[in-house]
């Protein structure tokens, strides 16, 4: 089953991504889908960067997490009707060519949510730094036992979904435990989902900016508190 | 009186001076600071009633019956700080998103997929206005049905 390009949006949450925000979405365009690009606060030039370009632009007033602008995208993109969504970082880290092997599960009728992973292919494994390959199975078994779901991969940003599915989604974590409440929200809502191969580059500029072993460990406490919360 | 019954007696009206005078509060609210500067007062006025209270409830001496009671308390209140700033929080991120939302800019003429959300194409850079975005949640989910 083919999927209209036109009928997929995609969310690109973006905070001081000036200089590979264009590069990210350009793709992503070519290839017809539409953009959806939420700028969450950014106090760079992100928002000038993609002057001219036809994509839709949402800005925070203020800085809220990269959680807080994948939900405010998702509910734009639902309210102008998408049928699909995919949630896509502004990095450079992902790549538009891996989307079409997200939706074809969603599209065939498989799958509600499809969710990247970059252990699915020996060579996009070998794509990841070996210290970061242990920080991902410490998150693979953290997630597991936290949320009952085993992947091959753990926040993973690159992921989509149906609209229904999407209409649905209720992100409360505004920073990057969101990649793992969803997975709460995936089996809570019985949601049936995939795993499909995506590549992650690890150039300079996304390892910069991408998440310190530090960070995991913020996630960590994050979702034990919202635990302990609820 | 001792000294150091003064100077406590002096801290316990003060908090209860500026909490008044600073801090605008629900009335419940207020009746428990008084309370709580009430019951203090006169703990500072008569230690042995916490001598006393400390004996009942099988603690040595009633300034440690004290000191557990305040610990409990400070907890409680840490408790119900966190909970007030994580509702404070969720409201601040629902105000920043309906702005959001609100405001979005598309430089093109619509797609099919945007039937009535966007204005007509004037050239150059658009800004949505909320009542058409407001109609975009209802026709965008017939369209794509």
């Amino acid at each position: 089953m083919t999927v209209d390009p036109a009928g997929v949006f995609v969310v690109v949450p973006a905070y001081n991504e000036g200089p590979a925000v264009r590069a990210a979405v350009e793709p992503l365009l070519k290839r017809g889908y539409q953009v959806v690009v939420v700028d969450d606060g950014s106090t760079d030039a992100t928002w000038q960067a993609l002057d001219g370009l036809p994509v839709y632009r949402l800005r925070h007033p203020i800085n809220l997490g990269q959680g807080a602008a994948l939900q405010t995208g998702t509910e734009f993109a639902v309210r102008q009707g998408a049928s699909y969504v995919v949630h896509f970082d502004a990095d450079g880290q992902h790549q538009a060519d891996d989307v079409p092997g997200l939706l074809a599960p969603l599209a065939a009728g498989a799958a509600d949510v499809a969710l990247g992973s970059r252990f699915l292919r020996p060579e996009h494994a070998r794509m990841v730094p070996r210290g970061r390959r242990w920080l991902l199975r410490c998150g693979i078994l953290f997630h597991g036992l936290l949320t009952g779901l085993w992947l091959s991969d753990a926040h993973n940003g690159l992921r989509a979904m149906t609209r229904q599915a999407a209409a649905a989604l209720r992100l409360r974590e505004n920073r990057q435990a969101h990649a793992s409440e969803i997975l709460l929200w995936i089996r809570r809502g019985g949601w049936r989902w995939v795993e499909s191969p995506t590549a992650v580059r690890y150039h300079a500029y996304a390892r910069k900016k991408g998440q310190s072993a530090v960070n995991a460990l913020v996630i960590g406490i994050d979702l034990l508190w919202r635990r302990l919360w609820k | 009186m001792r000294p150091i019954q003064y100077l406590l007696a002096a801290l316990v009206l003060a908090g209860m001076l500026v909490y008044f005078a600073r801090l605008r509060s629900r009335l419940a609210d207020r009746l428990i600071v008084l309370l709580l500067g009430a019951a203090g007062l006169v703990l500072v006025a008569f230690p042995e009633l916490a001598n006393r209270l400390a004996e009942f409830a099988g603690v040595w001496r009633g300034a440690d019956l004290v000191v557990y009671v305040a610990l409990l308390g400070l907890a409680w209140i840490c408790l119900v700080l966190l909970s007030r700033l994580r509702e404070l929080d969720a409201r601040l991120t629902e105000l920043a998103r309906a702005i959001a939302l609100l405001t979005p800019h598309f430089p093109h003429r619509p797609t099919q997929h945007t039937p009535e959300a966007l204005p007509q194409q004037r050239g150059g850079e658009e800004q949505l206005q909320g009542s058409q975005q407001a109609a975009a949640g209802h026709g965008g989910a017939q369209s794509a049905s």
